[in-house]
Parts: structure tokens; sequence; C-alpha cells
């Protein structure tokens, strides 16, 4: 054996402590904090081009596209990176008639039986949009009529009866939707019963269907893409599970990019279906293979309630399909709910569902839980912002070719958050009101010189011509949570932003809402904003009154604060709603309504999206929403992603309100050095006092515990994995979860000597019982650390567990029992 | 005082000729037993002429079919209209989404259903935002059961009221001609745009273009009053954006074309940094300001088949290219005035040209026992009738059409649609 120098000993001593290791693969370079989102790559992307696939080359409307598919394995209810080149460019949408040089994007379930490797075109989620060139279905001439729609077409006879084709939509659970019927002549009539843009299989309100993306001034292009399995969309069935000799596949699908040119179906432009063959000859296509969808426990597994943060959620959507077959052998029903009131009934000597927190109790007297950790997440502030310059400027030409698409990264601090959360801007109150000193305020986020100069690695800022949308604030869920205490936390944390919640000018003079100011001087209520405040709080009782019956510029009736930025029902919600696009801003005012009331508003097309929310880091990966980066304690600007989720854990230590409980605790030495650190980074635990008298319950969630922290801590995307937006336990924590899934198993007898932890120890130092390889093991390369959490998307939201189809309605009724809405109004 | 208004316009429509506000002839709104056309301003002149007779192209060109002619209502005007002998009084449907649901509701057939109940949302006249419809029209002409009122329904949308389309719908579309928009500049502003860089006629004058993001710019600052800047290559040049009036559909069309929500536009206007205008009226337009503007209204203002109220702007062009790669538009004409014709290119765009369409009961058009041969016939684009686009030979209507500046609709076979209606409005 060698003899080492004493420098390298210390090296392998450190080696030995499995989280040090962990941090040396997955941050090698510290500094490197705000990693580049775009790439979205997974082992299953997958790019078409025109040349390879078209029916129809040779009359090729963009001969030179070619698609690139971010995932297409394993895929669930998430988000799909979808990306182009070579397409003719075009950026500005029409809003009526079809336009030129677009691209469409929609979902197909089955294959063309005369055509293998091409979807079949009547098993396409199409034409729910109502504009031109985007319906299922049109009125043509006699002679415009392609023979390989001739048998989907009713014959006209004059220019008063026209041809009429409409392309059916076959479902995957074998039903057909067709307004075309053979008649008692045999003749195709239409059946007037039937509507093609909206059944029972789709609506413009449920389609995922883009029916218009346009490329820049190169041909190229990006959309989000919202896939939808058979739980979101029946009539695809995509995911739909099937027994294959002794294992379960999902039902697999298509993604169908239709280029639509200048002009086709023989019109002189794009005025028709895009199913209709003259059309639909050119479409590229890529398989999409689902990962089966339900749990399939066997018939009298018990069911376990498990209830609390919603950051649990994506966990266990995972580990659900293991833990009914093996261990536990239980169907864990998991409900959100405020982690205050499960850790209340978790504390109760009576049965209780497993509670799920993201901190202790504190506060009361005794606390008689016990806190298992289980993985870390995070909160993280989603955003989707397309480019729009300021004409009134002189543009830069690198600027001006990214007109109309979205920033992929943007720095927020503490104060901006706050800014976001407290009315502060102009554009997050309802118009035509006085807002008193509000008005003084930056419009919203983009027009505020702070967030100029805090992200000044991005000249862009400076050129935008951003307004309304949801970019004056962000958008918040209605209920209590920890995790909105721990951005309250987080604000209040920072001195700039305890400065500006008291009502203290930022350097630009810009001040906060006074309703929300924590000096009950500068507040018009007389009393201070509660803080940290376990929810996002709607203060400003300001009002646009009716002005139905006064006039006035575009008279409406009332319009509130909540009216004006309505709430999310969960944290998921604002991620979905980044991906979409949609801002849920406030429609117009409808005389002809009954009674009169505003409109909703659609989500934004491409090039007008302007969307915040607070929402999750799984939430966010499944969604593929673009995540701030935000400054940490120690100064510098991290966004969420495996390596900075690590290093928040190594600096978590015990919090006040209970030493067996960490925290990231921002006042904290070891905080303010922890380099790289995601700072709204959370620890999450299971919590239950282990005294409860049933004993089998117990037992199946100390069988829970036991499998999260072993089998379930490995990162990815298959069943029984961490998925993205998580970052596994240290060592350290793994053995704490043992040991308290030992005292949760005994009833809450001490466990025996071996597995005590020492808790004065932070376990980051305690040496690890696991081999280190298992980390590496788990998906991640060294080569390509900084790889991001959205590596794949997984299944989250599915906010219930099934155990089988059979239990749906049942447990349906039960979730909605112990789930009570909780809202702040 | 509104209560004087009312009784004043009851008036003049007691001598059954409304209020004069476009046309450069003056042709009466007929209460008479003909078939009764509402709906969309912009092709409401063009209606005016072949419904009355012109003789714009040399010879005098009028549709009937079979003795029976036709009244078309224009857009604006008086607050209320009456269209058969002995009908009943009903608010003016402004604009193409009204013209639909007025004819929605006119030929609903049901006992007693608010389907038939129709209420404009303008109450006319409309000098300016402030007027309003809807819940706060007078009760007297709030809710008029309209059952058999309307016959055709001009519309400058393909869809509107966000029809849906629906191959057994009740409600036919017919293609009537392709208009496009354009931009209405004062003589200053025309010459600072084309002095920048942006003219899509460099040889021989001055036709100014604008970047539809430029539009967007122009047309939703906040923060100086009397509009705000662009910087058009290095130039940085004054500018102010007018909106058409509210309700109009060429207002509906410049919001939704340009992206721009009400609550923008509000906005701007509350800043004093834009304003609104009556819609293709550009007489009002002064100093650095800019309106949108159907191009075949300003060819049959300047051809002198429409009243002229182009005053002395210079009309321009729109390109939906971005300024990253930048094309220069074709100008929205042709020729000189009085021949001027719509320039095919500029039509082309598929967003900033649109396709106008007439609607009709389709159970009207259709052998069945509601057949009516004589609206057919005026709905039918092989006889020289409404539809017809023939743009050669003085006799025929597509003549006439050209030279209101219409072209012929990329849209060509009849489609159909479900009804939309305005409904009950207020409280009961």
């Amino acid at each position: 054996m060698v003899r080492l120098l004493p420098s390298v000993r210390e090296l392998l001593l450190s080696l030995a402590c499995g989280s040090i290791v962990a941090n040396l693969i997955f941050s090698p370079a510290a500094s490197a904090v705000e990693t580049d989102i775009n790439i979205f790559q997974t082992n299953s992307t997958k790019t078409v081009a025109s040349s390879e696939y078209e029916l129809d080359y040779r009359n090729a409307p963009m001969p030179n596209l070619k698609v690139t598919v971010s995932q297409t394995k394993n895929l669930t209810d998430q988000g799909l990176d979808i990306s182009w080149t070579g397409a003719a460019p075009n950026s500005a949408r029409p809003e009526s008639g079809g336009g030129s040089n677009f691209l469409q994007i929609f979902q197909c379930w089955g294959e063309d039986p005369y055509r293998p490797g091409h979807p079949d075109r009547t098993t396409c989620q199409y034409g729910s949009s109502l504009g031109p060139g985007t319906s299922r279905s049109d009125t043509t001439t006699p002679d415009s009529v392609d023979p390989q729609d001739t048998k989907f077409t009713k014959p006209g006879t004059n220019y008063f009866n026209p041809p009429y084709t409409s392309i059916p939509f076959n479902s995957a659970t074998g039903e057909q939707v067709w307004d075309l019927k053979l008649n008692n002549a045999g003749v195709l009539a239409v059946d007037s019963s039937v509507s093609m843009a909206s059944n029972q299989f789709f609506t413009r309100l449920t389609s995922n269907e883009v029916a218009w993306a346009g490329s820049d001034s190169s041909g190229n292009g990006n959309v989000k893409f919202e896939l939808q399995t058979a739980s979101t969309a029946p009539g695809l069935g995509c995911g739909t599970a099937t027994k294959v000799g002794t294992k379960f596949v999902g039902q697999p699908c298509w993604l169908v990019i239709l280029p639509r040119g200048l002009k086709d179906n023989r019109q002189n432009a794009i005025l028709q279906s895009g199913l209709f063959w003259d059309a639909w000859k050119h479409h590229l296509a890529v398989k999409l293979d689902f990962r089966p969808i339900g749990v399939r426990c066997a018939i009298g597994v018990p069911e376990r309630l498990v209830q609390g943060s919603e950051l649990a959620g994506a966990a266990f959507a995972s580990w659900q399909p293991r833990l009914c077959n093996e261990g536990a052998k239980s169907a864990f029903v998991i409900s959100n709910q405020f982690d205050g009131d499960a850790l209340e009934s978790a504390s109760s000597d009576e049965t209780s569902p497993l509670a799920i927190t993201t901190r202790a109790v504190g506060g009361e007297a005794d606390d008689s839980l016990v806190y298992a950790p289980l993985a870390i997440g995070g909160i993280s502030v989603t955003f989707l912002i397309d480019r729009r310059v300021d004409e009134t400027k002189l543009i830069p030409s690198d600027l001006r070719s990214l007109d109309q698409t979205p920033f992929e990264s943007l720095r927020l601090t503490p104060r901006l958050i706050a800014k976001l959360l407290t009315g502060s801007y102009t554009d997050s109150l309802p118009p035509l009101t006085d807002l008193g000193a509000v008005s003084l305020n930056p419009r919203n986020i983009s027009q505020d010189p702070d967030f100029i100069a805090v992200n000044n690695n991005s000249s862009h800022w400076a050129y935008m011509d951003l307004k309304f949308g949801g970019i004056g604030d962000a958008l918040v869920p209605n209920s209590r949570s920890f995790l909105a205490e721990r951005v309250w936390t987080y604000i209040m944390s920072d001195s700039e932003g305890r400065d500006f919640m008291a009502g203290k000018p930022d350097p630009f003079g810009m001040k906060i809402n006074p309703w929300f100011s924590t000096d009950k001087n500068f507040n018009p209520s007389g009393t201070a904003f509660a803080m940290p405040n376990l929810g996002f709080p709607k203060n400003d009782p300001v009002e646009k009154p009716d002005t139905t019956a006064t006039g006035g510029i575009s008279p409406s009736g009332p319009i509130n604060v909540v009216t004006w930025r309505p709430y999310l029902s969960d944290f998921e919600e604002g991620a979905k709603a980044t991906l979409t696009g949609n801002a849920y801003e406030l429609g117009g005012w409808d005389n002809n309504r009954q009674p009169p009331a505003f409109a909703k508003t659609p989500r934004s097309p491409l090039g007008f999206r302007k969307v915040f929310a607070i929402t999750t880091t799984t939430a966010a990966e499944r969604f593929q929403s673009f995540q701030a980066a935000l400054r940490n304690p120690a100064g510098e600007f991290v966004s969420p992603t495996l390596s900075s989720l690590q290093l928040a854990q190594n600096a978590m230590t015990p919090s006040e309100a209970n030493q067996e409980v960490y925290e990231l605790n921002f006042d904290s030495q070891k905080v303010k050095k922890a380099s790289g650190a995601y700072p709204l980074a959370v620890p999450i635990y299971a919590a239950i006092n282990p005294l409860q008298s049933q004993s089998d319950a117990r037992v199946a969630y100390a069988d829970l515990i036991k499998f999260a922290v072993s089998e379930g801590q490995t990162p990815g995307t298959e069943i029984g994995d961490l998925p993205p937006g998580y970052a596994p336990l240290n060592p350290g924590f793994v053995k704490t979860a043992l040991a308290v899934a030992k005292v949760i198993r005994n009833g809450g007898k001490e466990p025996n000597q071996d597995s005590n932890v020492d808790q004065e120890v932070s376990p980051e130092v305690i040496p690890s019982p696991q081999p280190t390889q298992q980390v590496i093991a788990a998906g991640m390369t060294p080569n390509n650390p900084e790889l991001p959490l959205s590596v794949a998307a997984v299944p989250f939201a599915i906010v219930l567990f099934l155990c089988s189809l059979i239990f749906y309605g049942l447990i349906r009724i039960r979730f909605f029992l112990v789930n009570p809405r909780r809202t702040l109004l | 005082m509104k209560v004087k208004k009312l009784i004043a316009a009851v008036a003049v429509f007691g001598t059954g000729f409304a209020v004069f506000s476009t046309g450069a002839t003056v042709q009466a709104e007929p209460v008479s037993n003909s078939y009764v056309v509402v709906g969309s301003d912009t092709i409401e002149d063009v209606l005016n002429a072949l419904a009355n007779g012109t003789a714009i192209t040399g010879s005098t060109v009028r549709v009937t079919q079979n003795g029976a002619t036709l009244g078309s209502f224009d857009a604006t005007g008086g607050p209320s209209i009456i269209t058969r002998p002995g009908g009943i009084r009903f608010s003016r449907p402004n604009g193409s989404s009204e013209g639909y649901r007025a004819l929605s509701a006119s030929i609903y057939e049901g006992a007693s259903s608010d389907n038939n109940l129709f209420t404009s949302g303008t109450y006319q006249p409309v000098l300016n935002a402030s007027s309003t419809g809807g819940a706060s029209m007078p009760v007297g002409i709030r809710n008029i059961n309209i059952f058999g009122q309307v016959d055709i329904a001009r519309s400058s949308s393909s869809t509107p009221a966000s029809a849906v389309a629906n191959a057994s719908g009740v409600i036919a579309r017919i293609p009537f001609g392709r208009d496009a928009f354009g931009l209405a500049f004062t003589p200053a502003l025309a010459t600072a745009v084309c002095d920048a860089g942006q003219d899509s006629d460099p040889g021989t004058g001055c036709t100014p273009y604008l970047h539809t993001s430029q539009i967007v710019s122009a047309f939703t600052h906040t923060a100086t009053i009397g509009g705000g800047s662009l910087t058009i290559g290095s130039t940085s040049v004054q500018i102010m954006g007018i909106y058409p009036q509210d309700g109009s559909g060429t207002s509906t069309d410049f919001l939704s074309k340009t992206g721009i929500s009400t609550t923008q536009r509000n906005n701007a206007i509350a800043a004093g940094a834009s304003a609104f205008s009556q819609e293709h009226d550009a007489t009002g337009l002064t100093g650095m300001q800019v309106a949108p503007m159907s191009v075949s209204r300003w060819i049959a203002m300047k051809n002198g088949a429409s009243f002229d109220r182009s005053g002395t702007a210079v009309i321009g062009a729109i390109t939906n290219s971005t300024l990253a790669a930048p094309t220069v538009p074709a100008a929205p004409m042709l020729g000189t005035a009085p021949a001027l014709t719509p320039n095919t290119t500029y039509y082309a765009d598929t967003t900033w040209g649109r396709d106008t369409f007439l609607f009709v009961e389709r159970a009207r058009i259709e052998p069945g026992v509601k057949y009516d041969a004589n609206l057919a016939a005026l709905v039918d684009p092989s006889l020289n009738k409404l539809a017809n686009l023939e743009t050669t030979g003085a006799s025929k209507a597509g003549k006439v059409k050209a030279l209101y500046g219409l072209l012929a609709p990329l849209t060509t076979a009849v489609s159909y649609f479900d009804p939309k209606y305005a409904g009950f409005v207020g409280t009961r």
C-alpha cells in the first residue's frame, strides 16, 4: 500500500462521507449555479425529418423541416419539448384566417393499417379550435376533394349543396365520433346530433392541440407541448395498461407535427382541415411510449391514508406501484392538505393518516410526533415570458431575431419575490382604480429597474415592452401550506426583503403596497402583515366599482383584486399555467350574458405569453416550466437542480422547533457559506405519533418509509424512482428515517442501539451506510453532472392514488371528505 | 338627457328614414317589404350601393330579384331601426357580431324564447367610448323579439360572434369579397415614417408602412400624454395611435390581429396616450396620428363611391413580417383616384387581408318548405346578384365591389354555422 500524503488522507476521509462524494459528483463547479435549462434531452430524444418521413415529399411545404421531441419513452401526463429547424419563417400569428407557414402539433393514438410507421388520421385529437385551417371538417367544392378523402365526404350537387368532408374520430375506447352517417338511401348524410369540434372526447377547453406554431426568421422554433394520457384524454387512451406476458405496458401513441405552407386542400389559402389528405400527407410523426397508467394493487390490499404537503405527491405517484406489491403491500391514498392540520391529526393517539410535512409542528408544548425524512424538494418560481421588443428603442440585431421567443432564465431576489406577492406592481391591481401610492410603482416586473439591474447578465430585459398578462404578480394557490410560509421566511431572512416589507423604498424608489407592510404604522389597516404567513393573501381592498349603469370607458361590473388576479387551486396548477401560457387574465365584460359577466380568456397564443407562478420543483420539472434562479444567502443566483438541492441539503441544520427536524436556516453561517445551494429547498418528512394503536397501519407506514429511503431514492423516471424535482437524501437522513421507521413499527418503543442516531451531528458527516455507487447508478452520469433535473418528467399530480380502477369511485368520495378545501378568503 | 335624445331619434324614425352618416349619395334606410340586411360597417356602403342602385361602373347596377328589393341598414346611426312596415322597433345592430346575433334571433323558431330577443351592445349614436348598451340600453328598445325582422347579416369576420362551424348549422355563410386593413397617417407622420425608411412605394411617392409589432408599441403607450415614439431604423418618430370606436367590427378585428387587449387599449386611452375616433373617418386625425383603416373603404372614398372622409390623410400599409427579417409590404392599392383598384398582392396577406361574408338562413336557400327562391338567387354567385364576383362588365355587381375596393374572397365554398343569440339583457 502506498503511503499517502496527509492531504490525500484527509481527502479520502472526507470521501468516506457519502454526501460529500455526492457533492463532488454532482457539483464539480460550484460557481456554475445558473444552469441553462433550455436543453431538454433524455435518452429517448428523437428527431424526424421531412425528407425521410413524408408521404409526398416532392410537394413538401417545408422540405427541410426537422423536428426533435425531447422524450419518447416512459411518458405520462407531462410537458414535452418540441423543437424544429428548416421550417418556413413566420412569427406572428394571425387571429382570423389560417395564416401561412406554420406548424400544427397534436396527439394521435392509432397506426395507419395501410401505411405502417404512420399514424391514422382518424385517431387524432384535432379540430377543437374554431379558426379556419384548424377544423376537422369543412364544406368544399366538388373538384377540391382528394380521392383519399372521398370515403369521408358527403357528395355535393351544387353551390348551395356543397360536398362536405369530415374526418371521423375513432376513439381508443372503440367509439366513433362522426357527423356523417349512411342514410336509408345508402348515401352519407349529416347527422346533426354530432359535433366534430366539441364531443365527448375533446373540446377546445380540454384539447392539447397546438393549432398554430410559428418559426423564427431562420425557420427554427420551439414549443412546450402538454402531453395527455388516458386519464386526461380517454379518447386517446395513451398509457392505458395492457398485459403483455406478465408485464403491464402502456398503450403507445403518436405525436404529429403537421407543416402548413401557403395553401393546401386545393384552396386559395390555408382554410381547411389539416386532416384532409392534401395537408395530412405532409405530416411528420414520432411514436410515443407511455408508462402504463393506474396502479395495480391486488384486490383486497388495504388502503392507508396519507395527507399533507403537496410536495410529496410526485414521489408517491412513482413509489405506489411498487408499494402495493412489495413490502408495505398497501395502497397509499394521498391527499393534499395544509401540513399543519395533517400534523395535528397525526399527533393524536387515535389512528390517523400519516402526515407529510416540510417542517416540525413547533410552537406547541410536547411534540408527540416522530419525523422520518423522505426526500429533498423545493419551491420554485416558474415563468414563461415571450420577448416583445419596445419599438420606441433602438433594438440590437441579436435581440431582433429572438423577438416573440421565450426567456429561458431569469434571476430573482427575495425583494423581487416580495414585490410579486404583495400587489406592489400596478398590473396586479384592477385597472381604472385609484391605486394611491402604488400608482407610482412600475407596472410589472419587466419594467422594474430593480429587476433589470439584478438581471444584468441579459441585456434583453432593458428592451422589453411587456404589459399586462401575469408578470405584475405570481399565480399562487389559495390554500395554506408550510411551503408558502417558507417563501415568506426566505423573504424576511434577507435585509432587502425585510426593509421592503416594512415599507422602506428600494434604491429605485419603489415601495411596497402598504396593505402588505409588516410595519403597522405604514399599513392602512393599522395592523402589521403577519409574518411568516401561511398563505398568499390578497390584502389590498381596492375595487373598480360597477360602472355598468354610469358608463365611462368600457363599462363593466366591479373588479376586486381576486377577480382581477384569481387564485389557483394548488401549486401544481401554477406549473401547468406556465407550460400552457395561461395567465388567468380577466376577459372583457360581456353585456350579452345572462346576467352580464366577465368573459374568460383562453391561454395566450405563442409569442404573447407572460406568466409567473409559485409552484413546486417537482411540478415545474414535470411540466417543463422555466424556473427562476433565486439569490441564496451566499449571494449567488441558483436555479433548482439536483445538485443545488443536494448542496442545500448539506447546509441544513436542526430546527429550533424540533431538533430532530432539519431546515435550511437562512441566518446560519453554514447556509451563508453554502455555495450553490438552492435557497427554497425543503426537506420532506413523514410524521406520525408512534403511540397510535392500530399496529397494521403503523407497520405499513414503517414499510413505506423504509422503501422510500432505500429503493425510492434512485433519481429517475422509472416506476419506484425518485422523480425529477427531488434530491435523494444524504446517508445521515436515511439512517434517521430508518430509525424512525423502527419506532413507528414498534409502537413508540426505542429502536435498538445499532440504529440509534446521534442527532448532535449533522447528518451529512455520518458515515454512509450506502455504497456511493448506488447514487451514481441512479441514472446520473458523472461526466454530465450539471444535467438539469428535467432529464425526464415524471408523473406527479395524480392527487390521489388508486389501488385499482375498481376502487376509483369509492376513493374519490373519501378524498373529497378528507380534503376540505381551505381558503384564506 | 338620454330620454330626450331618444325621443328626437324616434321622431326622425317616424318618417321612416334614418339619420345618414355614410354614403356619397343620400340613401334612405327603407322600411319596405324587402330583404333586410344588417351588420358590418365595413361592407355597408357597397351593400347600400347594390341595394339602392349605383352608376359607379358607368352603367346602373341595382340588385333586385323578381321585384323584391334589398333594404340595407347601416351599422351606425340612430339608436334603433324598424325594418318592416308595421314592424317592431329594435336597437340597431352595430357590426358583424351583432348582425349575426340579430339574424339568429330573427330566424329562431321557438315559443317565446329569449333566443328571439335582441339588444345591441352599443347605445347609439356613438360619440365616444362612454356610449354604452346592453344592460343600460333604454328599456323601450331592450330585449325586443325580432322574429322575422332580418334576412341577411353582413360580416367582415369569418366567424362573427365566435360562431361555431357545424355541417348541420342553420345559418349559411356566403363569401362576399375580400378587404384588407391599412393605416391612415396624417401627412406629417406619413412623411416622417417614409423618411425614416419605411416606404412601400419609394419610387413615386410616400406610402408609409408599419410592422405589426410597431403598431402594438404605438397603440399601447401609457407613459406619455399625446402618444409616444417609435424608433424606425435609427430615427425616433413621434406617433399617437387612434383606435376605432368601441364595438365596431373594425375595432374587434384590429385588436385581435395586433394582439392588443381591450384592457391595454383602455389604459392607453385613460392615460391620454391614445384616443378613440369614428372608424373609417380620417378627417379628425391631427399632428402625428395614425388610425387603422379598411382599404376597401378608402378606395371607395377616393373613387367617389362613398362619402369622402379621408381628409388630408395618407393611406399606408401594414406588414406582419418581423423586424428581424423585414419585408416591405406591397402598396395597398394601384392606380390613381378615381380609378383606384385593390392590390391583389397586398390583399392576399393572411393576417391583414380579410374575407367578408353574407350570412342567411340556410333553410331558405336550400330546397324545402322554407325555400325562398328570391333570397337564394340574391346570394347565388353564378347570378349577377350580391355574391357575384365578376369584375369585367359595367353591369356586374362584382365590378361594383371592385370599385368599392373589394376583391374576390379566398374562401370559395358555402359553409354552415350555429346561431349565436343575444339573449336576455338586464334584470328580470
